[in-house]
C-alpha cells in the first residue's frame, strides 16, 4: 500500500470550528489514479494540504501512512523529499529566482535527502531539455523567475514540470484543470499521462467530469461534508456529470 | 586616556583641538555645535533615534593615531570589485591612502589641497551642504584631508570607478569628506563602499560623513553607495546632491552594515528636465538600526524623480524611513514617487515610516505610500512542498522581495557582491 489514510479528522489550528474531515479513510495502491471530486467546501483541497504538511491544518485523530512510514510525523520538506508532490491550485511566484535555479535547487535538495550526489549546472541542464522536451514545454519557461508574470496555464504546466523533474512517488494535483482553456487541458493532461509509471500513484482533484476525459481515473471518489461518502470506478464520474453532486449523495 | 571615563557628550563639549582654532569656518561650525548642544528625542528629525546607545559608547571625538594600543597597523584591505581594479581610491579615516585612474583628465586630490590651491572652490562648495545638524557641524570643524573628484566636461567613462571609505579609528570618530563633482554631457558610474579596514573584527567606531555631489548639465550618473560598516559601528551619513539641467542621476543607497546608521540624503533639483531615481535597500539583523531621511526639493518645472526604498528586517532590528518631495511654486510638470516598503521577519523588528509630499505648484503628478508585511506562510509552504529546506526557501523569497533593487544594478559584479551582503545578513 502507497497511502493510507485512516480515520483522519483535522481542523484549521487553533480553531474552535468544527473538524473540516471528519474520519476520512483512503487507501491508494502503486499504479492507480484516484479522482477526488466534490462541491466547494467538502474538504477536497484540506485533504491535500494536510498530507503534504500544510502547517495551518492540525490532525486531531487518524493517521496517515506513506509506505508504512506514519507521515505526520515529518515536516513539509521531509514528506516532499520522502515522494510526496503537491501541485498547486494556485502556484506561488517568486520574483528573483531563476526556473532553472530552483529546480535545480529542488532536485538536489531530493539528492541530499537520498545520500546521492548534487547534479551541477551542466548535467542537470541537460536533464532539464530532455523533460522540456518530453513535455513540449517552450524554453522560454525555464528562463523565467519561478511562475512569475506567468499565465494561469503556464504556471499549472510549470507545476508538471517540476512534478517531471522530481519525480515523486505519490503526486496530488489540486484543480490542475482550473483555469485553463480547453488546448492548455489537454497539453497538461498529456503531460501528466507521459508521466505514468507503474511504481507510482495520482490523486487528482477535481471539480470536473472533463479532466477525467484526457486522464482516466482508476478510482473515483466523492468527497462530502468532510468524509468520502462514495467510491466507484470511473463510470461514478459520468454518472456525478450526468445527476450533479445533489444526485450522487443523496 | 582620562577622556575615555567621561561621557560621550563630555567628550565633545570639552574638545580642544589645534584644528578648531586654525580656520574661521571650523570655529563657527564649533561653536553652532555647542550652542545647539545634542539632539534628543522630542527633535523630529531624531525621533526615532537611539542616542542612548550611542552614547554609552566610549568613543573619542577625535583619533590619535598614538592614543590608541589596539590601532591595525596592517594596511587597510578592502573588497574591490573586478571592474574597479584600475579604478579606485582608497581612503582611510577620510585621507586618501591611494588612487589610481586609468582616464589622466580626472582630477583626485584631498580636498584640503584643492581648498588651498583653488580658493574658489572652497568659498563655492564648503559652504553649501545645506543641512545642520549637530553631526555635520562636527564634520565641518573636524575634518581632514578629504576627497576631491572632478570629471571634467564631456568625459565618458566605459569603466565604474570604486571609491572606498575605510574607518580605522578604534573607539574614535572619524570624518569623510567628498566633494565630487561631475561636470556637463558626462557618463559615470561610481562605487562608494564604507566598510571597516578590517572586516574581521567588528570594531567600534563613529563614522561622520558627508558626500557633497553635483551632477553638470546633460550628464548621466550613477552612484552605488554601500553601508558596510563594522557591526559594532556608528554612521551618520549625509549625503548633498545638486542636479543640473537634463541631468540623470540613479543613487543607490545600500545598507548592511553598522550597528545604527542614519543616512539624510537631500536632492536640490536646479534645472528643468532632470531625471532622478533614488533606490534603498536595507537589510537588518539583531538589533541593528538604520534611519533614512530624504529631502527632495524640486525646484524646477518638469523634473521627475522615483524613490524606492525596500526593507528587510531580521531579529530585534529597527528601521526608519522619512522622506519628504517638496514641489516648489513654480515646479510645473513635475513627476514624483516615494515608495518604501518593508518585510519583516521577526515579530520583534520594528519599522517607522512617514512618506511626505509638499506640493505647492498646481500641474503635477506626485505619489507616495508606505508597506509593511511578513512572507506569507503559503509562500514559505510552497517552498518546502519541493523538498528545499526552510532556511533556503526564507532565504529565496526574501531575495525575491529586494530583486527589484538589486536587478537594476548595472555593475555585474557589484549585483551579486549585494546579494552576497545581501544574504550574509539574513
Amino acid at each position: 500500500m502507497l497511502l493510507q489514510i485512516k480515520n483522519l479528522k483535522a481542523t484549521i489550528k487553533n480553531s474552535d470550528a468544527e473538524p473540516i474531515l471528519k474520519g476520512l479513510n483512503l487507501e491508494v495502491k502503486p499504479n492507480e489514479i484516484h479522482a477526488i471530486m466534490g462541491p466547494n467546501g467538502s474538504g477536497k483541497s484540506t485533504l491535500s494540504k494536510i498530507i503534504a504538511g500544510h502547517p495551518d491544518y492540525e490532525v486531531i485523530e487518524g493517521e496517515i501512512l506513506f509506505n508504512g512510514q506514519n507521515l505526520l510525523d515529518l515536516e513539509v520538506t521531509e514528506r516532499a523529499n520522502a515522494g510526496i508532490f503537491l501541485g498547486f491550485q494556485y502556484p506561488i511566484e517568486v520574483p528573483g529566482v531563476n526556473n532553472a535555479d530552483f529546480l535545480r535547487l529542488a532536485y538536489n535538495s531530493k539528492q541530499v535527502f537520498e545520500g546521492k550526489e548534487e547534479l551541477d549546472p551542466l548535467d542537470f541542464n541537460e536533464l532539464l531539455e530532455n523533460k522540456i522536451k518530453l513535455l513540449n514545454i517552450p524554453p522560454y519557461f525555464i528562463e523565467r523567475s519561478l511562475n512569475e508574470g506567468f499565465s494561469g496555464g503556464e504556471k499549472k504546466r510549470n507545476e508538471i514540470l517540476q512534478m517531471a523533474i522530481l519525480e515523486p512517488i505519490l503526486s496530488i494535483l489540486d484543480e490542475i484543470d482550473s483555469g485553463l482553456d480547453i488546448d492548455a487541458l489537454k497539453l497538461v493532461s498529456e503531460s501528466i499521462n507521459k508521466l505514468r509509471n507503474p511504481d507510482k500513484a495520482l490523486i487528482l482533484i477535481t471539480h470536473y467530469q472533463r479532466l477525467l476525459d484526457y486522464i482516466e481515473p482508476t478510482h473515483v471518489h466523492i468527497m462530502y461534508q468532510g468524509l468520502i461518502v462514495r467510491s466507484g470506478g470511473a463510470e461514478l464520474a459520468l454518472e456525478l456529470e450526468k445527476n450533479g453532486y445533489a444526485g450522487a449523495v443523496n | 586616556m582620562i577622556l575615555q571615563h567621561k561621557t560621550w557628550q563630555d567628550n565633545f563639549m570639552t574638545l580642544e583641538t589645534a584644528l578648531i582654532e586654525s580656520d574661521e569656518f571650523r570655529k563657527q561650525n564649533w561653536q553652532s555645535f555647542l550652542d545647539k548642544g545634542f539632539p534628543n528625542n522630542s527633535d523630529e528629525e531624531w525621533k526615532y533615534f537611539n542616542f542612548e546607545e550611542l552614547f554609552a559608547q566610549t568613543i573619542s571625538p577625535v583619533y590619535a593615531e598614538n592614543q590608541i594600543d589596539s590601532k591595525q597597523e596592517n594596511s587597510s584591505q578592502t573588497f574591490v570589485l573586478p571592474e574597479c581594479e584600475e579604478n579606485q581610491i582608497v581612503l582611510e579615516n577620510g585621507q586618501i591612502k591611494s588612487h589610481k585612474i586609468s582616464n589622466d583628465k580626472i582630477i583626485i586630490a584631498s580636498l584640503d589641497q584643492a581648498f588651498s590651491d583653488y580658493a574658489d572652490l572652497k568659498v563655492k562648495y564648503l559652504n553649501q551642504a545645506s543641512q545642520q545638524n549637530i553631526f555635520t557641524l562636527q564634520n565641518n570643524s573636524l575634518w581632514e584631508g578629504g576627497l576631491f573628484f572632478y570629471i571634467p566636461a564631456n568625459t565618458v567613462l566605459n569603466q565604474p570607478i570604486q571609491i572606498s571609505l575605510l574607518s580605522n579609528s578604534p573607539n574614535c570618530a572619524n570624518y569623510s569628506r567628498n566633494l565630487i563633482i561631475i561636470e556637463d554631457n558626462c557618463q559615470a558610474e561610481i562605487f562608494i563602499y564604507c566598510s571597516g579596514s578590517n572586516s574581521s573584527v567588528d570594531e567600534l567606531y563613529l563614522h561622520n560623513l558627508i558626500n557633497q555631489i553635483i551632477i553638470g548639465e546633460n550628464s548621466q550618473v550613477k552612484i552605488f553607495f554601500v553601508q558596510n560598516e563594522s557591526k559594532n559601528a556608528f554612521q551618520i551619513a549625509y549625503t548633498d546632491i545638486k542636479l543640473q539641467n537634463n541631468s540623470s542621476l540613479d543613487f543607490y543607497n545600500l545598507s548592511f552594515g553598522a550597528k545604527t546608521s542614519k543616512h539624510l540624503i537631500q536632492s536640490d533639483f536646479l534645472g528643468e528636465g532632470i531625471n532622478h531615481n533614488l533606490k534603498g535597500l536595507y537589510v537588518l539583523k539583531n538589533s541593528q538600526a538604520c534611519h533614512n531621511q530624504v529631502i527632495f526639493n524640486h525646484n524646477k518645472p518638469n523634473c521627475s524623480s522615483n524613490q524606492l526604498f525596500k526593507g528587510i528586517l531580521n531579529d530585534k532590528s529597527r528601521a526608519e524611513f522619512s522622506g519628504i518631495i517638496k514641489v516648489k511654486e513654480k515646479a510645473n510638470g513635475t513627476a514624483a514617487k516615494q515608495l518604501n516598503k518593508n518585510l519583516l521577519l521577526s515579530p520583534e523588528a520594528k519599522v517607522d515610516t512617514r512618506p511626505q509630499l509638499e506640493i505647492k505648484a498646481d500641474d503635477v503628478k506626485c505619489s507616495h505610500g508606505a508597506t509593511i508585511g511578513q512572507l506569507q506562510s503559503e509562500e514559505i509552504f510552497y517552498l518546502l512542498s519541493r523538498g528545499i529546506s526552510r532556511e533556503k526557501a526564507l532565504e529565496i523569497l526574501t531575495f525575491g522581495f529586494a530583486e527589484e533593487i538589486i536587478e537594476t544594478i548595472s555593475i555585474p559584479s557589484l549585483k551579486s557582491f549585494t546579494g552576497k551582503l545581501l544574504t550574509l545578513n539574513l
